[in-house]
């Protein structure tokens, strides 16, 4: 096992390194300027050529591509991600000072989601066709087709202007957090809802969990013990791939609810083609990313002991 | 199988149905609750708490947007609504008759946030400061201090608008302190300590800035005592925080219009809170690549801007929001078209007599005319982020369809529209006329009709060699008639050809509280005013 994690954590390294210069790649190619997009909106007005020529030389822009790579790897490998165009503040600075916001709303936005989705999942599978059943696959499947932001300000209108339970924007306390959580957790919640369902309809036919009744074994052993902890292989790998997104963060979600995370930052940044934060983000991102499937990979094993790492071809 | 297919089809839609309608009739009557229902946050009991305070709603960080930055720093020079010069640090200045000598008297018992004295060597650092990235930087021979209130400026070669450069907030005065390492003029900004009337005490990114009151400030203090500029990027989020009280001032963090101009009715119907809009001669207009065609005709760049019916676009798309623009810029401005008389009126068919005379003619029948075979088919770029101008774009294309013309609308982040527009790859591009503290409408050294341009890809609007003289002329002289007389016939040539298809007045609206009294608009876009406000 030690030696499976050494390896992924060998490979995350050429992940992020890749994952990080093809982002700077595609957006070297993609159309617009970094001088001409943050000048603009840093003056209010097209800047002038002198303007441009400054900002140019000032940061290295004019050099070849690769030249422009190679300064970079070279400035990571000495824990450096470089300084933003846009503030000029240093890239990590500006990571750190938004990730607390982003971790505390994927968390509990996530933590809404299995709340949901694994109660309502299971019982909809084990009581197949039901009443409930269908009001659940409803529900998921309108939690799936809401866009966040119709949600998001549906959710404001009510709980901050008609209830006025929750603030309407913001950040800092529970409360600020319990409507932006709600839309998001909602989004992620169906999907998972529908999986788990699926997953766990899927495992109550399998041989062993007739074999498991044949046997005798009381009904809440079957399901738990059975039927559960291999139900969850699929919705776990799926949560680990939502862990990702989530953790890169949310854009649409912050944005309505002013929420600071890292997600609306970044998006602003490729608008603004403002290269030491895409590629510096990209590349923390990538690393949740490979973590979170690392996760993943290892509980699996706890999941089902048949899966084994350290095996090595049928050994 | 079907059936249980079509059930839940059915049942999904009346529950979408259900919701909606459960929600958004409980908020039918939501203005005249939301004065009642008090929404308990830290941020709303603190309104209660202190009196001369006030909760700006922005969509920008409070350290990116300038408007913001304008409560904190000065600028040397101000500018009027109309582009004129005024006193700010500066409190006199005198001008050489050549126009080449600045002499600049400083104001006195001016002091920074962080207690340092504004004096000449101050002004000359942030002037040294700037101008390495600034215009005018080889104009200028050297800067002399005369003693500890006056400054002077010498220019090697006639500069027209140093004035109204310092005006901008890329010139704002830093204390030399605020820089790392400290008087480096190749230092950066550390700290946001100004002159200005209010002054930075706490700043969280993407959240707040609170400002207070600077009790040492030269001018008339402010009756507020503090404002919490809250970053709110969604324009519809800061329109219901407004309504719940979360919010007291909107519209005022940015330079555009960021209040949608479909919500400001039923913001003016809400009693508690009240609604003011103003011009800053901004007009949008549609640019023409003039060196393409067939916009290379003069004819069909007039077609167009008599075939569209602004009037109607204006009151169908925005009521009585804003006014139909029908010159290329604000004729109010100093060196604007006040001497055009007659603008591009609606006349449907001077515009399909342009077009024939112009050789484009429906010989096929099909509606869209045709020249040398070919069918009159164009393409309008609109960059995200210009203002309204999704709908605006395909009013057009309505309009331009009545003359026989099919206009085909690409819509393009800003990044690549701005590509696509240096390398002259467009038609029709949907721009602005722009707004002080730069000359409006193109026509000065740095404007886009001026074809020796030091301003970023404006090479395929129109440009033409007598124009380019008139604007040299206009813009090489220190003497104000001469100036005049020549903007008037650059206006006359420029109204003549139709260089793009000025819409409508880009206003700004602010919407506020109505415990907030006393809000006037600033002389530019980019500046906020918080001076007068009171809270009653």
């Amino acid at each position: 096992m030690k030696k499976f994690i050494a390896r992924r954590l060998a490979i995350a390294v050429i992940v992020m390194l890749g994952a990080s210069l093809l982002s700077f790649l595609l957006l070297y190619l993609a159309p617009g300027n970094p001088a001409h997009a943050i000048l603009t909106a840093q003056l209010g007005h097209d800047p002038s050529l002198e303007e441009v020529a400054f900002f140019m030389a000032k940061h290295d822009l004019n050099n070849p591509f690769l030249v422009q790579c190679s300064q970079w790897l070279y400035m990571i490998t000495h824990v450096n991600l470089g300084m933003s165009f846009r503030t000029g503040e240093p890239v990590l600075v500006e990571f750190i000072d938004r990730f607390p916001a982003t971790f505390e709303l994927a968390s509990a936005s996530m933590l809404i989601a299995v709340l949901i989705a694994i109660p309502v999942g299971i019982l909809s599978a084990l009581k197949q066709n039901s009443m409930l059943d269908h009001i659940s696959r409803l529900v998921s499947l309108l939690g799936v087709s809401m866009p966040n932001f119709w949600l998001g300000l549906l959710l404001i209108l009510f709980f901050s202007l008609k209830l006025g339970w929750f603030p309407c924007f913001g950040y800092g306390t529970l409360s600020h957090l319990v409507l932006p959580a709600i839309t998001l957790g909602t989004g992620l919640a169906a999907p998972l809802m529908r999986l788990m369902r699926a997953s766990m309809l899927e495992v109550l036919r399998q041989d062993y969990i007739r074999t498991a009744r044949s046997k005798g074994l009381s009904e809440q052993v079957v399901m738990w013990k059975h039927g559960f902890k291999n139900a969850l292989i699929p919705v776990i790998t799926h949560m680990g791939m939502q862990i990702g997104h989530l953790l890169a963060g949310a854009v649409i979600v912050e944005t309505i609810f002013a929420w600071p995370g890292v997600g609306k930052f970044l998006v602003d940044a490729i608008y603004a083609r403002d290269y030491p934060v895409i590629q510096g983000f990209v590349l923390i991102i990538a690393l949740f990313f490979v973590l979170s499937n690392l996760a993943v990979d290892i509980l699996y094993t706890y999941l089902d002991p048949r899966i084994r790492y350290d095996v090595e071809n049928g050994k | 199988m079907v059936f249980e297919n079509k059930f839940i089809k059915c049942t999904i839609i009346v529950g979408l149905i259900l919701i909606s309608s459960m929600m958004m009739g409980c908020l039918d009557n939501s203005d005249q609750e939301s004065a009642s229902s008090s929404v308990q946050t830290d941020a709303t009991t603190e309104v209660q708490q202190v009196d001369q305070m006030v909760m700006v709603g922005a969509q920008k960080d409070f350290k990116v947007a300038y408007e913001g930055r304008s409560l904190v720093f000065e600028t040397l020079m101000g500018v009027d609504k109309y582009g004129n010069p005024v006193p700010k640090l500066v409190e006199s200045w005198d001008v050489s008759e050549d126009g080449k000598i600045y002499t600049f008297h400083l104001r006195k018992g001016v002091v920074f946030h962080d207690g340092t004295p504004f004096n000449a060597k101050v002004a000359k650092f942030a002037l040294d400061m700037y101008m390495k990235k600034a215009s005018y930087r080889d104009y200028v021979d050297r800067l002399e201090i005369i003693d500890d209130h006056t400054l002077r400026v010498i220019f090697n070669e006639y500069y027209d608008t140093f004035l109204l450069d310092i005006a901008s907030d890329s010139s704002k005065v830093v204390s030399p302190l605020a820089v790392e390492p400290e008087w480096d003029l190749d230092g950066k900004i550390v700290e946001y300590v100004g002159t200005g009337p209010f002054k930075l005490v706490d700043y969280k990114k993407d959240q707040e800035a609170v400002l207070v009151r600077n009790d040492d400030y030269w001018g008339n203090n402010p009756k507020l005592e503090k404002v919490i500029w809250k970053t709110v990027p969604d324009p519809y989020t800061q329109i219901i925080a407004l309504k719940a009280g979360e919010l007291d001032i909107i519209g005022v963090g940015e330079h555009h219009s960021s209040i949608p101009y479909i919500e400001l009715a039923k913001l003016e119907e809400n009693p508690d809170i009240e609604v003011m809009i103003q011009s800053f001669g901004r007009y949008q207009v549609i640019e023409f690549n003039c060196q393409k065609e067939p916009f290379t005709d003069k004819r069909v760049r007039s077609a167009f801007n008599y075939g569209i019916d602004r009037e109607l676009m204006v009151r169908t798309l925005f009521a009585d929001v804003t006014e139909p623009s029908y010159v290329i810029t604000a004729p109010w401005f100093k060196w604007g078209p006040g001497n055009i008389e007659e603008g591009y009126s609606y006349n449907p068919e001077k515009a399909k007599q342009l077009l024939a005379e112009a050789g484009w003619e429906d010989i096929d029948g099909d509606g869209i005319l045709e020249k040398n075979g070919k069918p009159f088919v164009c393409e309008l770029i609109v960059p995200v982020g210009e203002a309204n101008a999704d709908v605006v774009s395909v009013f057009l294309q309505a309009e331009l369809k009545k003359l026989g013309v099919k206009m085909d609308i690409l819509t393009l982040e800003s990044g690549a529209a701005g590509d696509k527009k240096s390398a002259g790859e467009y038609d029709m591009y949907v721009h602005h006329s722009g707004c002080l503290p730069s000359i409006p409408g193109g026509v000065s050294s740095g404007g886009k009709y001026y074809s020796k341009n030091t301003n970023w890809a404006w090479e395929y609007a129109y440009h033409s060699d007598e124009l380019d003289e008139l604007i040299e002329t206009a813009f090489s002289t220190p003497d104000e008639v001469l100036q005049r007389e020549t903007l008037d016939e650059a206006w006359v040539l420029l109204h003549d050809e139709a260089p793009c298809i000025p819409l409508y007045d880009i206003v700004k609206p602010v919407a506020f509280r109505n415990k907030v009294h006393g809000f006037t608009f600033p002389a530019t876009m980019f500046e906020t005013n918080m001076q007068d406000i009171e809270i009653r």
